[in-house]
This record gives structure tokens, sequence and C-alpha cells, in this order.
């Protein structure tokens, strides 16, 4: 609040003039005191002296006579000049004429609203009144001066605030800042920030590895988009970043591209960055090479489709409980399974009870990583007959866990195909040796009755039938073996296989076979020797009374060789040996050996070199033997030297312990 | 000459009963256990029968008697066959081969 001052001056006249004659006695009763000092001849001021009331400034003047009372202030505080002082340049004191002798400091709280300064002196008046104004126009200045400096402080304190939540919200930009700068430059995807020209402002270091020049970023800084989708004309149709720049929306893309002679998958995004005003001046692109993830899904898909859609069966079971996990279509069709009943089955269920305590063997045996190849196994159909079904198994991980996985072909058709063919086989086999079966009994029944028809002429002497009774009853004899070799080859020779150690079955037949023709053939000179290469636990899968048939005819024919040949040493050498997952079996003889030619006859029938004391069927029956085991057999021989008879049987690997 | 007979056979036996009964009944008997003994014989000794056994472990007896009939062997041929083929008949249609005789024989029937 700015004071307002106003100066009063009278007229030269004394003051004591007007009051004796004038004075109103109207004023003095309204308590109104005479200015002495201000009363001329024609007016006089009066104020007011009562304490509670403010100061009245009244002006008496006499006009034509007549007195004139104007109210020139009403209200303000009286100031006499006598009672001013001005104590240094910005205060000015007052002391008010009836309130004792308090200095009043002139300020803009306590000032009053009007100042009167009343004097007959004018010149001090003025400058009491120009003083007046000029402190009073300090003050003010003072005053607009220090709300300024509030001002000043208050947006100061303003600005403060702002420049803290700056701060602040700069520090959170400086993070998510460094997460992107961490995300973009330390990602395994391609990043990269693309102008509305479509050319590149950034890249990360994956994009300039990939599509740029190596190691070198920033030569990429300028170039056009299509180096990452392989156009050579400038933006390709379905340019994801194009789309961006004209829709205002994110893109996402699955590419592909050759990329170093490889055709690779790329999954772009393009992200529009805008400008304050709302425009895409700026993209953000970023790239993922699917490529692996893509050859998996494919190989995952494969094998999907190989599992659904094999004409085989297929098994995923347990290692440990057996229980079946998973089973392919063909399976649950060809083993009544149903996918809500695997939970409840073990891979044994699906055979014949008789058969589950083998099968139990094999499948552990694969669990324990040992093989399932090829094996031949009843198993029930759907419609509750046997089938016979060929397995194949392995061991492979599925979600980490390791699982048994075993195919099932059915050959149930096949084998039956088989026995049909193989019996009619025989058939033909047995009709064209009819032939020679009767060649044969033919021939040993011409002497027998040219011998009857002899002795039973009437001139027959007991001379004739001396000297032909031996030869004849040899005849028998020969006819005996002849029956005997003929229903042995004919004899049906489905095997009876079981799990068989090699190592004591061969020991033991040729302590046996050895010892029996060492005694019967005469010929106590011949070595036996053995040769045992293979493991103390190493099985075949055989009937073991058959290969003992085969061995025996082997080893006679080697006896026979050894007693005809005239060299030195006779021995019979029996090797065994491991080779190529097969057990080898060799019969050495240092014997007569076989003529070259004869050596491809060895295994006809009725081929015999042996005369007399031959059917013919003797190697032949050997051949049937061994194949019937899924055996091999050759015979390798040197007129004059030896010969050599080699037999391979598949051996059957892992399976010491169920043998055992 | 017509006295003296051929045996050719390979199995002991038979070979010496035909022996013994051909000469019991009055004939001089040769003998040969394969092919080639068989031609070497009728190379040097006359003789006017041959009993020829088909199944030789050398020659066969159709060529045995094919190469006696080239050597300009006359004598009376007979066959005597564990095994009857039809295709013999063919193959020996043209050597004159006086009978074929199926094992086992008659002994009457080849004194005949």
């Amino acid at each position: 609040m700015q004071p307002n001052s106003e100066l009063y001056r009278a007229s030269a006249r004394p003051f004591e003039a007007i009051l004796a004659s004038d004075c109103p006695k109207s004023l003095m009763e309204a308590g109104l005191h005479r200015a002495a000092a201000l009363t001329g001849a024609n007016e006089s001021y009066w104020w007011s002296e009562l304490d509670d009331r403010p100061v009245q400034v009244t002006r008496l003047r006499i006009l034509d006579g007549e007195a004139v009372l104007d109210t020139l202030v009403d209200g303000a505080e009286l100031l006499c000049v006598e009672n001013v002082v001005r104590k240094n340049p910005n205060a000015l004191y007052w002391k008010h004429p009836h309130q004792g002798l308090h200095w009043h400091r002139v300020s803009a709280k306590n000032s009053p609203s009007h100042l009167v300064v009343l004097s007959d002196k004018p010149s001090l008046a003025e400058s009491v009144q120009e003083q007046l104004q000029e402190l009073l126009a300090l003050i003010h200045l003072k005053e607009s001066n220090l709300q300024s400096l509030e001002n000043a402080e208050d947006q100061q304190r303003q600005f403060n605030r702002w420049f803290e939540t700056m701060d602040s919200q700069i520090r959170v930009l400086e993070r998510e800042r460094q997460k992107l700068a961490g995300l973009v430059h330390k990602s395994d995807g391609g990043a990269a920030v693309l102008g509305s020209d479509l050319r590149f402002r950034w890249v990360n270091p994956v994009i300039s590895e990939n599509f740029g020049a190596k190691g070198n970023p920033a030569s990429m800084i300028g170039s056009h988009c299509n180096a990452i989708c392989e156009s050579e004309d400038g933006p390709c149709e379905r340019c994801p970043v194009k789309q961006v720049v004209e829709t205002g929306k994110v893109v996402h893309q699955e590419r592909t591209r050759q990329l170093a002679g490889e055709k690779r998958y790329f999954y772009v995004s393009a992200f529009p960055i805008r400008s304050p005003e709302g425009n895409v001046d700026e993209i953000l692109t970023t790239v993922q090479d699917l490529t692996d993830l893509e050859t998996l899904r494919k190989s995952e898909a494969r094998y999907q489709t190989l599992f659904e859609r094999s004409t085989d069966a297929i098994l995923i079971a347990d290692t440990q409980s057996l229980q079946i996990l998973m089973a392919n279509p063909q399976a649950q069709a060809l083993m009544n399974l149903s996918e809500s009943s695997l939970v409840e089955t073990s891979l044994l269920d699906i055979h014949p009870e008789d058969a589950r305590e083998s099968m139990a063997g094999h499948y552990r045996n694969l669990a324990y990583g040992g093989k399932l190849n090829d094996l031949e196994m009843e198993v029930l159909g759907s419609d509750g007959t046997q089938l016979t079904c060929n397995a194949s198994g392995t061991l492979f991980d599925l979600d980490e866990k390791r699982v048994i996985f075993v195919e099932y072909r059915d050959v149930t058709q096949i084998r039956k195909l088989q026995g049909e063919l193989a019996r009619a086989d025989h058939l033909i086999t047995l009709g064209t040796m009819n032939a020679g079966i009767a060649h044969e009994f033919k021939n040993r029944l011409a002497p027998l009755r040219a011998f009857a028809q002899l002795v039973t002429q009437d001139s027959t002497t007991l001379k004739r039938v001396q000297k032909f009774g031996p030869m004849i009853i040899r005849e028998v004899d020969r006819l005996g073996a002849l029956v005997r070799d003929v229903l042995d080859y004919a004899r049906p020779q489905s095997p009876d296989p079981g799990l068989v150690a090699v190592n004591p079955l061969l020991a033991g037949l040729v302590e046996e076979l050895g010892e029996e023709f060492l005694t019967t053939s005469g010929n106590s000179d011949v070595q036996i020797k053995t040769q045992f290469d293979i493991p103390d636990d190493l099985c075949v899968f055989l009937d073991a009374e058959q290969i003992r048939r085969a061995f025996i005819n082997i080893f006679k024919n080697s006896f026979e060789a050894l007693e005809k040949s005239e060299g030195s040493d006779p021995e019979l050498l029996i090797s065994c040996s491991e080779q190529n997952e097969q057990l080898v079996i060799a019969f050495h003889d240092n014997g007569t050996g076989i003529k070259d030619t004869d050596q491809s006859r060895v295994f006809d029938p009725f081929f015999t070199t042996k005369g007399t004391k031959g059917t013919g069927l003797g190697m032949c029956i050997v051949k049937s033997l061994v194949e019937t085991n899924d055996g091999q057999i050759q015979i390798d021989s040197e007129w004059g030297k030896g010969t050599e008879v080699e037999m391979q049987f598949p051996i059957c690997r892992h399976s010491a312990r169920t043998a055992a | 000459m017509s006295k003296r007979i051929l045996v050719i056979e390979d199995e002991p036996t038979m070979r010496l009963l035909l022996r013994d009964f051909f000469e019991s009944v009055g004939y001089q008997v040769l003998d040969a256990p394969d092919g080639q003994t068989a031609l070497d014989i009728a190379d040097t000794e006359p003789f006017g029968l041959a009993f020829v056994d088909i199944n030789l472990p050398d020659i066969s007896g159709d060529q045995v008697m094919r190469r006696m009939r080239e050597r300009g062997v006359s004598a009376e041929l007979v066959v005597l066959s564990g095994n009857l083929r039809e295709s013999y008949e063919s193959k020996i249609s043209d050597l004159r081969v006086h009978e074929v005789l199926e094992k086992p024989v008659d002994l009457l029937v080849l004194q005949e």
C-alpha cells in the first residue's frame, strides 16, 4: 500500500488574526483544532484532535464575508514537518503529535494512508514533501524489487522442481537406453534402424556380419535395406520397411534367401518410430535367423511323419518299467492298443504269455545298451491271433528321458508264404532226388537179386555163397545207410534254437567226437588240435543238436580224408574266432583234399568220391543243417594238401547274461 | 567169339556177380569198372556181347558205346541201368543197342 502525501500551505497572514475573530464555535465543538501555523487572513486549517478518531483536515475560508468549510482529508494521519525525521536515506520516521514521543518508521506496512504535511514554511514543506515522495518512491521500488525477488525465487524453486523431475526422467531414460543398447548389441538377432528412404542409419553387428561388410557395421550406413531381403533392384514388393512407412503399423514377415550357398529362413519385424509431429521417420527392424529352428521343425515333422505313416508298428517305451509311452497308428491297429490304454500296457503285454519271459530278456538287454536286430517274435494281434513280427530296437532320448524304440514288422504272411515255398522247394528237391534215390536203390538191389538168383541155382556152390555173402552184407548195410540218410535229409529241419555258449559246445563236441573217431577209425595217429579265439561267454542262437549232427559228418569226412592220405603227421585243427560280428568255425585237415573238378559238387546230393562207402548225402545234409541255423558253409580244398570246411554263424551279443 | 562177354559195371559186387554168373553158364567174361578200361579192352579183345552200365564214374555208358561203335565194335550191346529215362533211348537210338534192361535185372533174362 502506498501512502498519499498532501501538502497544504497557508497564506502568510498571521494565524492569530483569524482565530480571534473568525473561529466558528461549531468546529471547536466538533473536536477540531486549529492548525496554528496555517492560519491566514482568509482561511484556516483545522484538524481533529481526538485520539480515537482519524485525522480530518478541514479548511475554513472566508469568502465574501461568508465562512466556507471544506473537508480536505478524511481519515489521514497528520504529519507536521517538525515531527518528521529522516534518519537515513531509506528510512523516514515521524511522530504523531498526539501519541507521545513514539517514532514511527514510514514503511509499506505501517505508513498511514494519507500523510498530510501542514506547514507555513513553504520551502521546508516542499523539501519534506520531496523527501517524502522520494522515500515513498524508494519504498515502492524496494517493495517491487522484493516482490520481483520473491517471484524470482518462486520461479527458481519451480525450475528446480522441474530439473529434479527431468533428472529422474533422464535417469529412467538412460536405464531404458542401456537395456535397449544391450538388447540390440548383444542379441543373437539382427537389429537396424532405417530412414523412411529405406536406407540404413544404424545396424548392429549381427546385421553387418550376416548381410554387410564383416566387422564394419559403418559401411552399411546409407545402403539400401534390400541388403537384408536380397533383391538386386531396390525394395521388393513385400518390403516390410516400406509397408511400415506407408501404413505406420508394425509388420512381421517370414523371409527366405540364399546366404553363403545355403537356404536360410528369417523372421523380420519392422516397428515405426515417429517424429514429434507424428510422422514415421525411422523404422526399427529386427531380423531373427530361424534356419536352425526351421531345420529342426522340418526334421521333427519328418520324424513325426515317419512315426505316423510308417508301415511298421512302432512302440516307444520306458527303459525301466517297459511301459508303452507312444504307439504309432500302425501299432495301435496291429496290436489293438488304444491311446487311452497305453498307460497300463507294458511292452511284454503285446506278446503271448509263453513268450513274455524271453522277450523281457531281450527288452532288458536292449535297455542296458544291447542290440535288438531283426529278432523274430510272436505278437498278439488285434483279433487275438498270433502274429510273427520281425523287430529291431534302439535306445534314444525323448524329452530328456532315455526310452526304448522298437519297430515291429508283421511278417506273418511272408513267413507263411516262405514256409509254403520252403515246403514246395523241399518237395521239388525230394522230387529231383527221387531219381537219384531210385538209382541208388536199384544199384544196391541189383546185386541182391543177382545173388539170390545165383544161390538158388541148382548148381550153386557153398564157395559161391561164401564169396558173395560178405559183399551182399555190405550192400545191405549201404542200403540201410542210404535209407537213413534219405530220411535224415527229408526230415523236417525246423530248428529248435536256443542261446548257446560256443566254447563249451565246441569243446564238448570235439572231445566226444574226437574220442569216438580215434577209436573207431583205427587211425590213432591223427592229432586233434583246437584253437578257440573267442571269449568264454560268446553266444550264438542255434539248435545245438542239429549243429552236432553237422559236425559229426564233417568229422567223418575229415577223418576219412586223413586215413586215405599218405602224408605224415595227420592233423585235424578245429578253430573258432570272431570276424565281423560272426562266429567262424573251421575244420582244417591235411588229408587228401578234393579235386578241383569235384569241389563245386561237394554239396550236391548223391555226389560222392568215396565209392561204395558213401551215400553222397552227408555234405548235402551238413549244408542244409548249417543254413537252417542261419549259418553259411564253404569248402576250400587243395588236392593232396588238405581241406578246410568253414562255417559262419551270427553272434548274439550281450546275451551272455540271459544265456547264463 | 560170341562166347566172350564184356561186363562194364562200376559196382564191384554186381560186376563180380555178373562175371560169376556168366562164367557159370559157360561164357568167357571180360570186365571193366569204368568206361576207359572198357574202351581199352575193346581195342584189344574181341567179344560178342557187352553189358553196359550207363552210370560210370568217368565216361557215361552211352558215350562208351558210341566210341565202341566208332572203333568198329560190332558186338551186341545190352544196356543195364539203374535209371531208365526216355532221353537215353534217343541218345542211343543210332547205336544198334540190342536191349535196354533196368536194374535189378533178372539173370535169366540176361542169359537169353
